[in-house]
């Protein structure tokens, strides 16, 4: 199964602002600055640490907010997410 | 010496020759230009400004002069803007506009050739020593908002240029002329009788176009930098009351991003400075139609140092 994770090289720099409800992060091999939500940055925080599959990443999310949340929704919002964090660079998929 | 203890021939002479070199700030600018209509302007609207002396190492030079070579045998009577000594002419213009364009090549230059600050499109004034930041586009009413703080107590430190400094965040002074478009010529006027303002000339690109000398004492205070307190997000609205918000950080913080020219190149330290900027301000939007509204909205409790 494919890991997912921030590449041990990249060293992201994270600001958090509005209550801890958005998060900028810069990028340093592109030079960009994204905003992400809160529950994106926790997922590209988690990656930071961890190599995750994508199903580890769901059970991770569930075990943190899991009151709130179905696994479909989970799984819907990771389909969407990772490809898009993969795209800009801010995690990397791995075997 | 400042520009205004030359006498007239003297300032066109060293235009006409080796330059005429002024300090703006930090930067020393080297201008050069035959155009009367530029010497005029300069002596009007830079008379505050130190000379310095020929042999100072300048940051920009500008040069406003007669298109030359073949190329003014396809456009004759036509001037051209050259920035340093060697880069070939980027803009031709008809001779009426030789200070506007003398102007947009300072901010040109400034704007693509600056890495040691953060460089923001921004109109920023000083109070208690603290600097409000003024952000929106052509056409939000950020000149003439920032005309009306700079002739009503506020100290200008721009009106184009923001200048974040690296070490420290602070805010360095680049207080030169004031660009006003079409209807803030009147507006300014009309508020400020004997503010001095360079006769309004017609450009293609953005109506009428005049220039308001900044405040002497802006000029003289141009080495004496301010802390970021207050960062608003400006929008003139015809026939609209004067509206107050809030705005999240995150919110400022994408606006600042937008307005800030070199962002790009600066890397860590750009996000770094963007980030403490926004720390150390607290955001607010202000739509104005009326600019007596707006500048009652700026003297209020809200703009002061409670400290």
């Amino acid at each position: 199964m494919f890991q997912n994770g921030v590449p041990v090289d990249v060293k992201l720099l994270w600001k958090s602002w509005d209550d801890g409800s958005e998060f900028a992060v810069y990028h340093p091999p592109s030079g960009q600055t994204h905003l992400l939500d809160a529950l994106s940055a926790w997922v590209v925080q988690l990656l930071q640490v961890d190599s995750l599959s994508e199903k580890a990443i769901a059970d991770r999310i569930v075990q943190e907010f899991g009151l709130e949340l179905e696994a479909a929704q989970v799984d819907r919002y990771l389909e969407n997410l990772l490809p898009r964090l993969r795209q800009l660079g801010l995690v990397a998929e791995s075997v | 010496m400042l520009v205004s203890q030359l006498e007239r021939a003297e300032l066109e002479a060293r235009l006409r020759g080796p330059g005429l070199t002024i300090r703006t700030g930090p930067f020393f600018n080297r201008l050069r230009s035959s155009m009367p209509v530029v010497a005029k302007g300069v002596s009007l609207l830079y008379a505050d400004f130190p000379v310095a002396s020929d042999d100072e190492f300048v940051e920009y030079t500008v040069n406003v002069n007669r298109l030359r070579g073949p190329k003014s045998w396809l456009f004759p009577g036509a001037y051209a803007l050259k920035r340093g000594d060697t880069h070939s002419p980027f803009y031709r213009f008809r001779r009426c506009l030789g200070l506007s364009y003398l102007e947009w090549g300072l901010n040109y230059s400034v704007y693509r050739g600056c890495n040691s600050y953060l460089v923001l499109h921004a109109a920023v004034l000083e109070r208690y020593g603290r600097a409000l930041i003024i952000l929106g586009n052509s056409g939000d009413g950020k000149s003439t908002l920032c005309s009306g703080l700079a002739l009503s107590g506020w100290r200008l430190l721009s009106d184009e240029l923001g200048l974040v400094r690296l070490s420290d965040g602070f805010i360095s002074p680049l207080a030169r002329p004031i660009s006003l478009k079409n209807e803030s010529i009147a507006v300014i006027r009309e508020f400020a009788p004997h503010a001095v303002i360079s006769a309004p000339q017609w450009t293609k690109r953005k109506g009428m176009l005049a220039h308001l000398k900044p405040p002497t004492e802006s000029v003289r205070r141009m080495d004496e930098l301010a802390e970021p307190a207050w960062l608003v997000l400006v929008k003139h609205v015809a026939d609209a009351p004067l509206a107050v918000q809030n705005v999240p950080q995150s919110r400022a913080f994408t606006e600042l991003l937008h307005s800030a020219f070199n962002y790009a190149n600066l890397g860590e330290t750009g996000f770094r400075q963007a980030c403490q900027l926004i720390d150390r301000c607290t955001c607010r939007s202000v739509q104005y139609s009326r600019l007596s509204d707006a500048l009652e909205h700026f003297d209020s409790s809200l703009y002061r140092v409670t400290e």
